[in-house]
Formats: C-alpha cells, sequence, structure tokens
C-alpha cells in the first residue's frame, strides 16, 4: 500500500500533473494529519479533499507520514489551541458553534484539535508554495540529471526503489520513462 | 500485407490552433519540459500567428499528443466533476424521494403496519414525514373494527409527533410536541374495513351506557340519615348506656342490704318476743293488789331483771331503726340515680339522632364531609402517585456518559451552552370527541403535560398538566403541576374547577323520608401536596339548584328539609383539609345551609325531638323494664323490713312504757306500804309506850 503511494506521487511528480495539485495534496494530508481523526472535522476536511482536484496520493502519503509524527507535536498543538480558543473575542463565536446541532461533534473545542486544525492552515500556504516550488524544480533540473545519472540508475536497483518503479511503470506507463 | 492506417491526432490537437488558445489552453497545462519542448517540435508558429502542425504524424507523435491531451484535460478546474456529480445525483436523488416518494411510502408502511397489528383496514392521510425535524404529522388516521367492518376501532384527527434531532445528537431525547386531536373511537366507517385475508366478522350492538354511579354524597347521606332508626340506634349506642348498669348496681345494693337486714329484724323480733312474757305478766301484775311488803319486794325483784333488758332492747332495736332508714335512704339515693341514669341516656340517644337542633346545626356540612373525604382521599392516593411517578423518572436517571476519548491528547473546553434533560416532553395534548352523556350533547375531552423530564433541575419551572370536559355546560378543568426539583417547595398542585356537575342521591334518605335528591353543583378547590407529603387545600361548593323529593308529605322531617332545600336559591360550602402522610384528614367545613338547616329544622323538630324521646324513654324502659322490676320489688322487701323494725321498736316502747309504769306504781305501793309500817309501829310503840313514858323518859325516835 505504501509502496503503491510513493509509487503514485512518483508517477505524479514524474507526469503531467499540476504542480500546485500535488503540493495542496500534500499540505491536505499535513493538514489532516495535524488534526486527531475520529471526529466531524476531521471527516469532514477528508470528504472535502475527497471533492477537489488534488493529488491523493501525495495527500495520503502526507498523511501516513506526519500522523507518525504529529504526537510529537501534541504539546505544542495543545498550547496553541489552548491559547486560541482561549481568545476573549472569539468566545461568543465558539459559544455559537457549541451550540449548534452538529457542531460539537467536530470536538472543536478540544485544545488538540483545534491547535491542529490552527496549524495546519497556518502551514497551508507556506507548505503548498514550497512543495510546488520543489516538485517544478524537481521537473526543471533533477529529472532528467537523476534518471540518467549513475546514482539514479544505482538507486533504481535497490529492491525497494526497484519495486516503487515497476509500480510507477504499471501506474503511469510510459509517462514515468525518462525521455 | 496492406498498409497501416495513419492514427488520428485527438481532438485537442487540429492542424491549426489560434496562438491564444495554443499558449493559455495548452501549452499553459504543459508542466514538464519535456512534454513542452515535444509539442512546440510539432506545432510551429504560422504566418498568421497561429500554431500549425504538419498533417501527418507518427504513430509516435500521436501516442504522445494522446496522453498529452489526457493530462491536459485532467489539468483542468480545481473539483473532481465526477465526484460532485455523483454528489448531486445522491443528493438531488434525496430530494426528490423527499418529495414525491417518502411520505407515501412512510404512510404505506404505516397502514401496513397498523394492518398488521388490528388485522383490520388502516387509513392514513395528510402524512408529513420531516425527518431532519424528527417531526411525523398526519391529518387523520383510521383503523377498522376487525370485529365491526363498518365501524372504527378508534381514529385520530390532526396528530403530530416531533422530536427535536439537534438534542437526539447530544444523545437528549426531547419531545418537542405529542398531540393528537379528535381521537374517537367505535365511530362509524364509509367502507367496509374488513381485509380481504380476514375472516367474516360479526357486528357489534352499541353498549348500553352504564347507570350513574351514585355520588359520594348520596352514600354519606345515607350513613348518616339511616341513625333515626330507634332500636338500632339502641343496640348501637348500648354500650355507653349508663342507665342499665346503673340499675343493676342499684339492685345489687338493695339485695345486700336486704340481706344484711332481714337477719337481724328477725333477731330484733326473737328479742321482743323473748320479753313479751315477762312484760305481760308485769302488766298483768296489778299493784294496787299488793298488800305486803314480800310481794312488794317480789315484783320488785322482777322489775330489776326486766327494766334493764327491756333498755338494752330498746336501744338495741333504736340503732336496728336508724342504720335500716339510712340504707333504704340509700337505695332510694340509688333509684334516683337510676332515673336520672335514664334521662342522661335519653339525652344521650336524642342527641345522636341529631334531630335535636344541635345535631342538625351542622347537617349539611356533615354529609358534605364525607363526601370530600372519600374524594379528598382518593385525589391524595392519585397525588402521591404522580408524586412517585415523578421520582422515579428523575431516579432513573443516569450519568451522563463521557464522549470517547481521542486518540491523542488535549483537553475539553466547555462553552455555555443550554443543558438539556436526558428526557423531556415539552408538550403533549389529547383531545378526544365522543358522543357525551345522554341530554348533555357531544362531549370533548382535552389533556396536556408540559415539560415532564427526568432532569426537572435543568428547567425553569415544573411540569405542568392540564385536563378539561365539556359536554353541553358541564365542564370539568383541572390544572396543576407536578414540581421535582430540588429547590421545590412544593411536590405537586392542582386547581380543580367543576361547573353544573350534575348529582343525584335516592339511597339512603328513606330515614329521614325523602325520595332523592338531583341538581347540579359548581366545585372550586386547589390543593397541594407538600414535600412531607402533607396535603392541604380549600375550595367551594355551590349548589344553585337543588331538588329535594319528600318520600312521605306528612313527614314531618322530610317535609322540612324537602322545604328548606327546594326554596334555596343557592347553597354554598366552603371546606378546608388537610391529609397527613399516614392519610388521617382533618377537614374542615362551613356551609350557609347549616345554619339555614339548623333554624328551620329546630323549629319543626322540637316536637319530632319529642317524640323521639317519648319513644327512646319506652325503648329504654322497656329494655331495663325486668331490672327495674326487680328493683321495685327488692325495694318493697326492704320497705317491710323496715316496717317490721319499726314494729320491734314499736313493741320494744310499749313494753319500756309498761315496765316503767309498773315500777312507778310498785314505788308508790312500797312508799305506801312502808307508811303504813311505820304508822302501824309508831302506833304499837305508842301504844306499849303510853305506860312506860311515865316511867323512863326515852328519846324519841322518828323514822
Amino acid at each position: 500500500m505504501l509502496v503503491k503511494l510513493i509509487a503514485r506521487v512518483v508517477v505524479a511528480i514524474n507526469a503531467n500533473s499540476r504542480p500546485g495539485e500535488i503540493a495542496f495534496g500534500a499540505t491536505l494530508g499535513l493538514l489532516l494529519a495535524l488534526v486527531p481523526g475520529g471526529n466531524l472535522l476531521w471527516a469532514a476536511l477528508f470528504f472535502v479533499t475527497w471533492l477537489l482536484k488534488i493529488n491523493l496520493a501525495a495527500e495520503l502519503l502526507f498523511l501516513a507520514l506526519f500522523k507518525l509524527l504529529a504526537p510529537l507535536a501534541d504539546g505544542l498543538l495543545d498550547r496553541l489551541g489552548e491559547a486560541v480558543l482561549g481568545l476573549p473575542w472569539l468566545q461568543g463565536f465558539f459559544t455559537t458553534l457549541y451550540n449548534l446541532p452538529l457542531v460539537p461533534f467536530t470536538r472543536f473545542n478540544n485544545t488538540v484539535v483545534i491547535g491542529g486544525l490552527v496549524a495546519g492552515l497556518g502551514l497551508l500556504i507556506p507548505v503548498f508554495f514550497l512543495v510546488r516550488a520543489l516538485v517544478v524544480l524537481y521537473r526543471r533540473t533533477l529529472r532528467d540529471r537523476i534518471a540518467q545519472s549513475r546514482l539514479g540508475r544505482a538507486i533504481r536497483r535497490v529492491p525497494l526503489f526497484a519495486a516503487v518503479g515497476r509500480a510507477a511503470e504499471k501506474l503511469g506507463g510510459a509517462a514515468l520513462s525518462v525521455r | 500485407m496492406s498498409a497501416s492506417k495513419p492514427k488520428k491526432a485527438p481532438k485537442l490537437f487540429p492542424r491549426r490552433i489560434g496562438r491564444r488558445r495554443f499558449e493559455r489552453a495548452i501549452l499553459r497545462r504543459i508542466h514538464v519540459g519535456g512534454e513542452r519542448d515535444f509539442l512546440l517540435g510539432v506545432y510551429s508558429p504560422g504566418a498568421g500567428g497561429d500554431y500549425e502542425r504538419p498533417p501527418e504524424l507518427s504513430d509516435e507523435q500521436v501516442r504522445r499528443l494522446r496522453e498529452l491531451a489526457g493530462s491536459i484535460q485532467a489539468n483542468r478546474g480545481v473539483v473532481r466533476t465526477g465526484k460532485l456529480v455523483i454528489l448531486a445525483v445522491l443528493v438531488a436523488a434525496v430530494v426528490v424521494f423527499s418529495l414525491f416518494f417518502k411520505n407515501p411510502l412512510v404512510e404505506g408502511a404505516m397502514e401496513r403496519s397498523l394492518e398488521g397489528v388490528f388485522a383490520a383496514r388502516a387509513e392514513v392521510s395528510g402524512l408529513d414525514f420531516r425527518p431532519l425535524r424528527g417531526s411525523l404529522t398526519f391529518s387523520r388516521l383510521e383503523v377498522a373494527d376487525r370485529e365491526a367492518p363498518m365501524r372504527n376501532l378508534f381514529e385520530l384527527g390532526w396528530t403530530q409527533v416531533s422530536l427535536d434531532t439537534a438534542a437526539l445528537l447530544k444523545k437528549r431525547f426531547v419531545l418537542n410536541n405529542v398531540e393528537t386531536r379528535d381521537l374517537a373511537w367505535n365511530t362509524e366507517r364509509g367502507t367496509s374495513g374488513a381485509l380481504e385475508s380476514t375472516p367474516g366478522t360479526r357486528d357489534v350492538s352499541a353498549e348500553t351506557p352504564g347507570t350513574g354511579e351514585a355520588g359520594a354524597l348520596g352514600r354519606a347521606l345515607s350513613t348518616t340519615l339511616a341513625r333515626l332508626d330507634v332500636q338500632a340506634l339502641l343496640a348501637e349506642e348500648a354500650a355507653a348506656l349508663r342507665s342499665p348498669a346503673r340499675a343493676q348496681e342499684a339492685n345489687r345494693e338493695i339485695q345486700a342490704a336486704i340481706s344484711r337486714w332481714t337477719d337481724r329484724v328477725a333477731r330484733g323480733r326473737q328479742d321482743v318476743e323473748a320479753l313479751s312474757g315477762q312484760v305481760e305478766a308485769l302488766r298483768s301484775t296489778d299493784v294496787k293488789a299488793i298488800r305486803n311488803l314480800p310481794e312488794a319486794q317480789a315484783l320488785a325483784a322482777q322489775l330489776q331483771d326486766l327494766v334493764p333488758a327491756v333498755r338494752r332492747l330498746q336501744e338495741d332495736l333504736s340503732e336496728v331503726d336508724r342504720a335500716l332508714e339510712a340504707d333504704v335512704g340509700a337505695v332510694e339515693a340509688l333509684r334516683r340515680e337510676v332515673q336520672g341514669a335514664m334521662d342522661e341516656d335519653v339525652s344521650f340517644l336524642r342527641s345522636r339522632l341529631d334531630l335535636s337542633g344541635g345535631g342538625l346545626k351542622n347537617l349539611a356540612s356533615s354529609l358534605a364531609s364525607r363526601a370530600l373525604e372519600q374524594l379528598l382521599g382518593r385525589v391524595y392516593g392519585y397525588a402521591m402517585r404522580a408524586g412517585e411517578f415523578g421520582r422515579a423518572l428523575v431516579e432513573r436517571k443516569r450519568e451522563r456518559r463521557k464522549e470517547g476519548p481521542l486518540r491523542r491528547a488535549g483537553q475539553d473546553v466547555a462553552f455555555p451552552t443550554q443543558a438539556l434533560p436526558r428526557f423531556l416532553l415539552r408538550q403533549l395534548g389529547v383531545s378526544v370527541t365522543d358522543a357525551g352523556a345522554s341530554g348533555s350533547g357531544p362531549g370533548r375531552t382535552e389533556g396536556s403535560i408540559r415539560n415532564l423530564s427526568s432532569d426537572p433541575d435543568l428547567l425553569a419551572g415544573p411540569a405542568r398538566f392540564s385536563f378539561s370536559r365539556e359536554s353541553g355546560i358541564r365542564t370539568v378543568s383541572v390544572d396543576g403541576f407536578l414540581d421535582n426539583r430540588k429547590a421545590r417547595t412544593e411536590n405537586a398542585g392542582l386547581d380543580l374547577r367543576a361547573d353544573n356537575l350534575p348529582f343525584a342521591l335516592s339511597r339512603g334518605l328513606e330515614s329521614v323520608s325523602l325520595g332523592g335528591i338531583t341538581g347540579s353543583l359548581h366545585l372550586r378547590t386547589s390543593l397541594v401536596l407538600e414535600r412531607d407529603g402533607r396535603m392541604s387545600g380549600e375550595g367551594r361548593i355551590e349548589l344553585p339548584e337543588l331538588s329535594v323529593l319528600s318520600a312521605d308529605a306528612g313527614d314531618l322531617l322530610g317535609a322540612t328539609i324537602a322545604e328548606t332545600l327546594n326554596g334555596l336559591s343557592t347553597g354554598t360550602m366552603d371546606f378546608r383539609y388537610t391529609v397527613g402522610p399516614d392519610r388521617s384528614m382533618h377537614l374542615e367545613l362551613t356551609s350557609n345551609l347549616d345554619d339555614l338547616l339548623s333554624r328551620r329544622l329546630s323549629e319543626k323538630l322540637a316536637a319530632l325531638s319529642a317524640e323521639y324521646a317519648a319513644r327512646l324513654r319506652g325503648a329504654l324502659e322497656d329494655r331495663l323494664r325486668e331490672t327495674l322490676a326487680e328493683n321495685g320489688q327488692l325495694y318493697a322487701v326492704l320497705e317491710d323490713l323496715e316496717a317490721a323494725a319499726g314494729g320491734n321498736l314499736a313493741d320494744a316502747g310499749a313494753y319500756q312504757r309498761i315496765v316503767t309504769a309498773r315500777q312507778k306504781e310498785l314505788e308508790g305501793k312500797l312508799t305506801e306500804l312502808r307508811q303504813k309500817a311505820t304508822d302501824t309501829l309508831r302506833k304499837e310503840a305508842e301504844k306499849q309506850l303510853e305506860g312506860v313514858t311515865d316511867q323512863l323518859q326515852l328519846p324519841k325516835i322518828t323514822f
């Protein structure tokens, strides 16, 4: 599964897909990783990403990767969420939300949830442009070099990367082939 | 071998493409340098500024153009159109289902379910089911009677069940409204309600309406007036009568006196008779006939023995006579006490008859009190049950289940919110239409409950309920509350109002010669069930129209009561009551009927009372006849004893007189004999001394 996801991302990076789709997918994956699951907010975010034209493979890959790392940031997210939920000028808004029928199921009043959401939204634009820039940079300068370099050929012989390559060839066909 | 047909380039890549379109719609969507270079290698700018490609392309070029066309197409837009369309189709399907199929499906499901339950045709119309709002409404529901297909088992008018779905998401069951109007049963149907698979059924004739329940007032009245039976009253109050016991006690006292004095009087008689021989002998002795001293001395000796014996006899008999007289006096006092006790008993029995005017002073109040005690006892029972139900509802409250913890740490911050109880019934309403009582027109009954909750402390007020019934001019309405809040002051309260409520009394009125009492009443009462289980309240009963029938026009009591009550404009009864936790009841009731009845009846019942007093005395005397006869006989015996004792005393007195007379006579005789002897001796001495005198000077001897 993970190999398939990696392969899809590799295919997307090397194919003619928009860099923004990959970047947005990665960014939303980060956002979903920062927000704890098991609540309506996470489900709603995931549903929205399902409708958007983003690279789902990038989203899931980043979600899987950052999900492993997110608990390390829970302390920070907790403090951030506590600060946000304690903002005086937002108390009325939060109270209104809290009394709406379905909104409490988002667990927005949990410090880690709101902290993860705020952090994710805060990182949304920087991470988006960063990933997008990296994709563009890769396509312009590194793609062909890596493909034709000895290192690139050696890496492709490593079993893991060979499996990724085979999966990518199945998924992307000739798009992945270096021209 | 034939030459293969050249492959056709995608429509996105025609031979000529405008410059603007080529750069914006195609070139801008190619993000890989190699692909961009390939495309610019295929297309080249023409003379007019447009991009053109050669008419013939190699297979490799066509394949790459197809791949490019696919990727360019995929790079358009920000929303996945296909998924969005699926979502839109789903939403549209839900909307279409909701608009055109939801209500008929639910309606059909309800009808099939009801038909399955009642085995007869069920019809639901005007159904509106709104799942998001949690509302189910229908304008009419009819369920046929399988036993009588041309009649409905029941039917409902406009009905609504409204659930707060937002609260349900918070695991709170809040019923905003449960209401049904015009509930009716056993109504006629236009078409047969039998299901095709249902076997033939029989028609059921209308039930005979039940006879009216005798009112509590009637029972109470009959209980009181039944006491006018004299013999029954004597039997009932026998234990409380003093005269029978007093008469028996008097008899025992007289019997004891007779036993005590019979022997003593007999002994006195024996003593008298024992002295009678000596006294008779003495009386027959002629003292004048005594001639000499020895005879006198013999009589004196006889008297010397007889005089003290007669004196002792007289003293003893006098003592007996005084004591016996005292005992007879005591017995007479006892007999007077018996008569006094009989008088007291007759008065007591008269008072129990409640016909003396004093008893009837509170006739109306006492009658109403009994009925009210029964009614209030039931109300207290209902109030306690309602309180127990409310407490059970609260006690069933479970601890709020906490939401599942998130897998990652964090704190839940609470914001102000309206806390909802686990169960809340905001409004429950039922109205029932029926044929009503005979002659009063169709009846309508309405009931409602508001704010019934498992967590009453979360609500601003107590649960309230109301009930009303209208049938012609007759109305009954009840408004109350049930409070289970911790800070409550009262457990429950009730305001009851009834107008033109008919009542009829027929049984138990014979004793006062009343054939029946009919009329209508207005009742107002309010009661409160305190936290300690005590119920208290007050109210008023108005009797605007009373129709009293006298069973016997010639009977004074019945005619007077009938005349008094029939002439009354409006009777009122004000009452105040408390019922303790042990159901002990204290009821105070005053009525303007009391004074009126008392005044009218006291005038006419005086005669009746006297008649009853005579009857009572006669009955009491009948009951004590044997005892009183024995009393008279014993008293006669005692009087005989007293007379015998008097005779003994008289005899003793006579003896005393005889002995005294003889004693005086004897003393006279002795004096006479002594004088004679002295005279004789002096004469003899003088005679003998006449010769000696001259010789001797002897001293004179005197006697």
